[in-house]
């Protein structure tokens, strides 16, 4: 039905998105899945803040001493406690996720958003630069830039994933965007007068941002999993910052000692895994139809079946086919 | 369906276009090795060259006309003379109809090559008679002919001629491109060696010393060598003038070296990266591809299983385990299965690295297959669940997708069993997307295949990349990362058209699938 059809319904349309952003919070905390996820990251940074507060990585001379009464989880190759070096290695691990998923948000939801609301040239060549992104290995490029310019820079991990990891971030919010272009609301603000770039920015992207609040937390995981795979394999941190992979990479030397492999682990894992939890657990709150997706512990709450996907794929443009089927 | 595969193709080469212009970034990247712009270090760089356009392509030819220009203005001048004897046909005839000083310059740089030509003991009485300098050019003329050098050039390389030897050495650096072409992959190592003896003889000062050895790698080390400096010895054609504003360039030359797979020798090894990467290569795509064979042969069923059981144990098991194997690094998980199963401390069921034992190299193929897949087993999987876990779901996502449709409803409701209605109604039909997906995961498989390579000893792309960047290996490096693209580039392109071929909808309509 076109606007033009329905006078006077601008005013429900409105309340009718208001009421939709503002329940999304509440959808989230609902399932226990979420409130695990984003209490584990409230935690992390909690633990991050409070790092000076609660312990001191610094060097004892005991090296490599098994967990014991003094130190609960052990000391590390240079005689650091472990417990103290695991909180403050969140530090390192909350900044790689932060700045990595930063880039991925912001390049991906301008470029996304440019790409779908505009069309035409553009989007071919931004569609093109995303295929040319998506082939390149992000561990081999963090390993070729380190070999090549000689130097392990600080976060140089988070930026070399961000820059090319923000291919799905705008693949997401451009197929977002092409089809809030079109929505009654965008049609409406442009009869109302309002340029292409204040329908875009007021009321298109708006709407359009659930990917990209998705994506953030998973991107932030994801960045600190191939940061820490690549300390861990020796690829070292520049000296002084505490980081989970360097105790790894201690536990590939000295093989008897455990606590070097699995405190660390563990806590790679809690990390990620809160990362995760959140960013999925916002994905069906903000997302019904790709609830299917998710868990199956999130399908208790929502006891029908799934609609089939008519409007779009969960990974963009890229899986094809499936909305033809019905 | 021709017009649709021809499209996806068409549409591949800008990409690869974007793949050259990335490892290119990278290349650019490389802080410049010490000794300035002249170096040999930088030279192979080809840091001397401007980055995408060259407005004046620098050639022999241009090299002596700015000498000539500046010498005749009185200002201090290049010294070509170490160029060769292939300055003799370009500098002689221009000789008469040169300003005084230009004429000075000219001879000067001639001078110390006047040797290839008969007559030097004439010469050096009077070095600056220029008749003399013209007689004799004329009587040498017809050996200064690319012809010629080829006729000889041949002579050489078949053996039969005992003088052909000295004629191109007499014929100084001019016979330079025939006798490099001549080191092509068909010539023999004898004859081979008999050109880069030439070559040695010719060109005793310049640095690298792996040209003057004896051993198999002195031919490509020359082709390397020519490739850097061809422009030293050799004036353009109208035709590579013409085109030398974008080849002459860094990243023409880059793609050219992309091109011929001329890649460079690794500082790792001083092997030719190029076979390096063939070699290791190899390796990594077989890990890789049986890691994707395995990945997708179980997240297909397993996907399948845990969408029609939903809800059910497995469906929740699988789903939690998956869970937090997906938020544990492989790197960890990977190390945790090397200390259980691959020896000391834990059970010894596995090997703990390489990929064959030493004891069974002459042994026949079918032991030597068994123990190469021993040794890849956990490796592979590894590499594999990854992928697994994340196919898995989005083959139970697009079950269960299918199993809502209307298709299905019918099936049922005309008393289909159960079994038949998945396998024949809902399979077909869910496994399109988890195959367009699969080619999304090449990338990620190759990236994650460093990790497991350097952790199980595999001798691949990713452990020779390790080492390659403690050595600052920047040739590997930037091919490597070439390469991986490329690779999944085609990985892309082959899950797309596979899609094209089984899809019908695509087949029919004949539009990409978007």
């Amino acid at each position: 039905m076109k606007l033009s059809e329905r006078p006077g319904q601008i005013a429900v349309i409105v309340r009718e998105r208001v009421r939709q952003r503002a329940g999304i919070l509440r959808v989230l905390w609902r399932t226990r899945r979420a409130r695990l996820g984003l209490v584990g990251m409230l935690s992390l940074f909690a633990l991050a803040a409070l790092a000076d507060l609660l312990a001191s990585p610094a060097p004892s001379s005991v090296l490599v001493a098994a967990p014991s009464v003094e130190h609960w989880l052990g000391t590390d190759v240079l005689g650091r406690d472990v417990l103290a070096c695991l909180i403050h290695g969140t530090r390192a691990a909350l900044a790689v996720g932060l700045v990595s998923a930063t880039i991925v948000v912001f390049v991906g939801v301008a470029l996304g958003a440019v790409s779908g609301f505009y069309g035409g040239r553009l989007d071919t060549f931004l569609t093109r630069m995303i295929e040319v992104l998506l082939s390149v290995p992000t561990i081999l490029a963090v390993l070729a830039l380190r070999g090549i310019t000689g130097d392990t820079r600080l976060l140089d991990v988070a930026i070399v994933f961000g820059v090319l990891r923000w291919t799905d971030v705008a693949r997401m919010i451009r197929a977002e965007v092409m089809r809030a272009r079109n929505s009654d609301w965008a049609v409406a603000a442009h009869a109302l007068g309002l340029s292409p770039l204040q329908v875009l920015s007021r009321h298109v992207l708006p709407d359009a941002l659930s990917p990209a609040l998705v994506a953030a937390p998973i991107a932030m995981g994801a960045a600190i999993v191939v940061d820490a795979s690549l300390a861990m394999l020796g690829a070292a941190e520049p000296a002084g910052v505490v980081t989970w992979g360097a105790l790894l990479a201690g536990a590939r030397l000295h093989r008897d000692a455990w606590w070097l492999a699995v405190f660390p682990g563990f806590a790679l894992f809690v990390a990620v895994a809160s990362f995760n939890l959140a960013g999925e657990s916002l994905r069906d709150a903000l997302d019904p139809q790709l609830r299917s997706l998710a868990l199956p512990g999130a399908d208790k709450r929502t006891p029908e079946k799934p609609a089939p996907r008519t409007t779009r794929p969960p990974r963009g443009e890229r899986e094809p086919t499936g909305e033809h089927l019905q | 369906m021709l017009r649709l595969i021809l499209r996806r193709l068409l549409v591949v080469a800008p990409t690869l276009v974007g793949v050259t212009l990335v490892s290119f970034a990278l290349l650019v990247l490389a802080p410049p090795p010490e000794g300035g712009l002249a170096s040999e270090a930088s030279r192979a760089l080809f840091l001397d060259l401007p980055l995408f356009v060259s407005a004046h392509p620098r050639d022999l030819g241009r090299d002596i006309d700015d000498a000539l220009a500046s010498a005749a203005a009185g200002r201090s001048t290049a010294d070509l003379s170490a160029r060769g004897a292939v300055l003799v046909p370009l500098l002689v005839p221009r000789l008469g109809s040169l300003p005084t000083r230009a004429q000075r310059w000219a001879l000067d740089q001639l001078t110390p090559n006047a040797g290839s030509l008969a007559s030097a003991v004439e010469l050096a009485d009077a070095p600056d008679d220029l008749t003399l300098w013209s007689d004799i050019y004329e009587e040498r003329k017809l050996d200064f002919r690319p012809n010629h050098v080829r006729r000889l050039v041949r002579r050489l390389r078949s053996g039969s001629s005992r003088h052909a030897a000295d004629q191109l050495r007499s014929l100084g650096t001019f016979a330079l491109p025939e006798l490099v072409s001549a080191l092509d992959d068909e010539a023999t190592a004898d004859e081979q060696q008999r050109v880069v003896a030439v070559l040695a003889d010719l060109l005793p000062d310049v640095p690298p010393a792996r040209l003057r050895s004896a051993d198999s790698r002195a031919p490509e080390a020359w082709r390397e060598w020519w490739f850097v400096h061809r422009p030293d010895y050799i004036v353009f054609d109208r035709f590579e003038r013409a085109v030398g504003g974008v080849t002459e360039t860094r990243y023409g030359k880059w793609l050219a070296r992309l091109a011929t797979l001329r890649l460079g020798t690794s500082a790792v090894d001083g092997e030719a990266v190029a076979g390096k990467l063939a070699s290791r290569g190899a390796v990594t795509i077989t890990l890789a591809t049986l890691a994707a064979i395995v990945a997708f042969l179980f997240a297909v069923p397993l996907g399948t299983f845990t969408a029609v059981r939903r809800g059910g144990v497995l469906d929740r098991f699988v789903a939690i385990l998956g869970f937090v194997l997906y938020s544990l690094p492989v790197v960890w998980v990977g190390a945790l299965v090397l200390r259980a199963v691959c020896g000391a401390p834990g059970l010894a069921l596995f090997p703990s690295g390489g990929l064959s034992d030493p004891s069974l190299a002459g042994a026949p193929l079918v032991p030597r297959l068994l123990d190469l897949a021993w040794h890849l087993a956990m490796p592979v999987v590894c590499l594999a669940y990854p992928s697994l876990i994340v196919l898995s779901r989005h083959q139970r996502s697009a079950v269960l997708n299918v199993v809502g449709t209307d298709y299905v409803r019918t099936a049922r409701a005309k008393g289909v069993p159960e079994h038949l209605v998945i396998r024949h109604h809902v399979l077909r039909n869910a496994l399109l997307p988890v195959v367009t997906l699969a080619g999304l995961e090449v990338p990620l498989l190759v990236g994650t295949s460093v990790l497991v390579e350097e952790l199980f000893a595999i001798p691949g792309l990713g452990r020779e990349t390790v080492a390659a960047v403690a050595a600052r290996d920047v040739s590997w490096l930037v091919a490597v990362t070439a390469a991986a693209a490329i690779v999944s580039v085609v990985g892309l392109l082959l899950g797309d058209l596979f899609v094209a071929l089984v899809d019908p909808r695509t087949r029919r309509s004949g539009g990409a699938p978007r």
